[in-house]
């Protein structure tokens, strides 16, 4: 279990924050805290801090697997 | 100008879409007016969820995506099992569900439902098209996704609105936000050139096999994705190496390869769990490191380095820690792969292992073993040279002797539900495989649990007068759940005894289908015959014993190389 933070850019579209919340969710990231905003007219800046959470290189990866995903630091 | 619907059955033809499956209903009836004399060849299915595995069956079969439509709200969410299915076992689907129209959405309006929200975890990709600008590109979309990487099932849900709406939809084409590149994720493809890091990770991976002295293939469903069979098995008839299969896998590797073993897993045989874990180098290539692989994926090929080859990112790394992972297409990869290799000895050890613990088909007393009943069956397939043969199974005990005991020389000649497990897929699958390939004979292998799951798409095949044939293994239980309840449950056997299922041969004969029971030994061979020379659909219905059990068996939690091949512990 480890404390990290990821920075989503991803296709501002209907569901795309659901569907980031859902892998993260099952593929067991426990999210402390996020912000969302709208970077550009297409485009959304999402920060996540996770506590406790699983394995950061496979939540990564399995978000990464979206088609919204843009790209994440 | 054209209605949302008709663009839609054009984007399908211009996606060379000949067949689709589905269901009306309300919110779809717009589509399916355009259907109506669409070009489309359209295949009613008795119920949404046969839509979705026929779909499967059909995408399987010939390497191309699979379409299913369904209407809004139950049609929608009984085509989820379908899209669930095809996620595990990455199949490429295009989903389409009807939606009400936009401005009832959200009003718990009639055969309303959040489709969107339903189908996020089951689906590569899920669409709701709530602007008319937007369906070209989200048609567009749904294509490359569902084919691009490791492929997968995407949803399309169109309110009835849209549907109807006419626009010159020509217009709209790359215009709006679902316009866009796919994620690096799904950009790797059979045209991506290799990175420098992967061809640096294929060198460190040909030195590891230059230097293994017990190397050991484990292939899996994604070869065949892949379309790298045949480097697959040119780098085998090269190298000689020992090579092991998952489920998904049957039918990338030849079989008449001395050192391939077969199934590997919690039913695979005994030499190759045993080979597998004596190896010092796993070769891994389109696999998952499944559970029902692995067993406990702690003591699995625990002397073992890895190389772990996929198209998925995700996959590498994610339960199995490879030394060497390499994220490529694996028909690229595979012709790049160390041929230079000296492994005498092992293939000895192999080759004893094999003799070692061969499968047996002794069986007392005059009752069918349906372990000899599918060699012999597979046997009368092999001798028929010029038939191409599809079998599809459902999921139990007969999947299992299937996937033990029936040699599949050619990708995509063996459909079933590996990933998901989905009681009820076999009947569909077969009806899609049979729409695909109608000069192939399509065997569906089912058990008597399965089958009445999906039974009414004996419909479906009487509709379309397909001939498929059904080999119906009946032990009037269902039987790999009794088996765990003998095993691990106390002999307590919970709603498992089906013995009240209904008379098959006079329920297929309602839908025209005949059939023949057989119980004994003797009649097998002159039942396989009529069932393989019959013109059109047939039942053949096989009973045998409700105590047969599949071995070997690894018990959960337990280590590959500690399997149960009886009842007596002793035994094994």
């Amino acid at each position: 279990m480890e404390n990290y933070e990821l920075i989503v850019k991803a296709y501002d579209r209907p569901g795309t924050l659901e569907r980031i919340l859902r892998v993260i969710r099952h593929r067991g990231g426990n999210i402390q805290s996020m912000n969302m905003n709208v970077a550009s007219s297409q485009q959304l800046l999402i920060t996540f801090k996770f506590i406790n959470s699983k394995n950061k290189t496979q939540i990564i990866n399995q978000l990464l697997k979206l088609a919204d995903i843009v790209a994440i630091d | 100008m054209m209605t949302g619907a008709q663009w839609i059955v054009r984007s399908l033809k211009q996606h060379s879409v000949k067949t689709v499956f589905g269901y009306p209903g309300g919110q779809i009836m717009p589509l399916y007016d355009a259907l109506y004399d669409g070009g489309l060849e359209h295949v009613l299915c008795r119920h949404e969820q046969g839509a979705a595995f026929a779909a499967i069956g059909y995408a399987r079969a010939t390497g191309e995506t699979g379409i299913c439509i369904a209407t809004s709200g139950p049609g929608a969410t009984n085509l989820l099992t379908g899209l669930a299915d095809a996620l595990v076992d990455s199949v490429p689907i295009v989903a389409i569900t009807g939606q009400v129209p936009c401005a009832l959405i959200g009003t718990d309006a009639f055969q309303e439902v959040d489709m969107l929200g339903m189908s996020m975890g089951c689906t590569k990709y899920s669409f709701l098209v709530n602007d008319p600008t937007s369906l070209p590109d989200i048609i567009e979309q749904a294509f490359i996704i569902a084919n691009s990487g490791r492929p997968g099932p995407v949803l399309i849900d169109i309110p009835k609105d849209i549907q109807l709406a006419k626009h010159d939809y020509q217009h709209y084409c790359h215009k709006s936000i679902y316009h866009q590149p796919v994620t690096p994720a799904q950009s790797i493809s059979k045209s991506s050139s290799l990175s420098s890091s992967v061809l640096q990770a294929i060198q460190t991976a040909n030195q590891m096999i230059a230097q293994a002295k017990k190397p050991m293939l484990y292939i899996g469903g994604g070869i065949i994705m892949a379309n790298a069979v045949a480097e697959l098995r040119h780098w085998i008839k090269v190298t000689a190496l020992p090579a092991v299969s998952t489920l998904k896998g049957l039918g990338s590797l030849d079989i008449n390869e001395p050192c391939y073993l077969g199934m590997v897993g919690m039913h695979g045989f005994k030499s190759a769990n045993l080979a597998v874990q004596e190896s010092d180098l796993l070769i891994a290539i389109g696999v998952r490191f499944d559970d029902r692989v692995t067993g406990n994926l702690n003591h699995f090929a625990s002397q073992a380095k890895v190389i772990h080859i996929d198209i998925d990112p995700a996959e590498l790394g994610k339960l199995k820690q490879a030394h060497v992972a390499i994220a490529a297409d694996a028909k690229t990869v595979l012709p790049l792969l160390n041929c230079s290799i000296d492994i005498t000895a092992w293939r000895e050890r192999i080759l004893q292992l094999k003799s070692l613990y061969p499968a047996r088909y002794d069986h007392p007393g005059k009752g069918i073993y349906a372990p000899l009943l599918l060699k012999q069956l597979s046997e009368k397939i092999l001798a028929r040279h010029a038939v191409k043969t599809i079998v599809t199974t459902d999921v139990g005990q007969h999947q299992m002797w299937t996937a033990q005991h029936m040699l599949f020389k050619q990708p995509n000649s063996f459909i079933s539900s590996c990933g998901l497990g989905t009681m009820g897929f076999g009947l569909p699958a077969a009806i899609g495989a049979q729409m695909a390939q109608p000069d192939s004979c399509v065997i569906c292998i089912s058990g008597d649990g399965s089958f009445m799951m999906n039974v009414q798409e004996l419909t479906t095949i009487k509709r379309k007068h397909l001939p498929v044939k059904i080999v119906l293994i009946d032990n009037s239980r269902l039987g790999m759940v009794r088996q765990w309840q003998q095993l691990f449950f106390n002999e307590r056997y919970s709603e498992t005894d089906l013995s009240d299922n209904p008379d098959f041969i006079t329920l297929a004969r309602a839908f025209d289908i005949p059939g023949i029971t057989i119980s004994e030994k003797e009649q097998v061979l002159p039942a396989i015959d009529q069932l393989l020379s019959s013109k059109g659909a047939f039942l053949l219905h096989v009973k045998i014993d409700a105590m047969e059990n599949v071995w070997p068996l690894v018990p959960p939690g337990a280590a590959n190389h500690d399997m149960l091949d009886s009842l007596n512990k002793e035994d094994a």
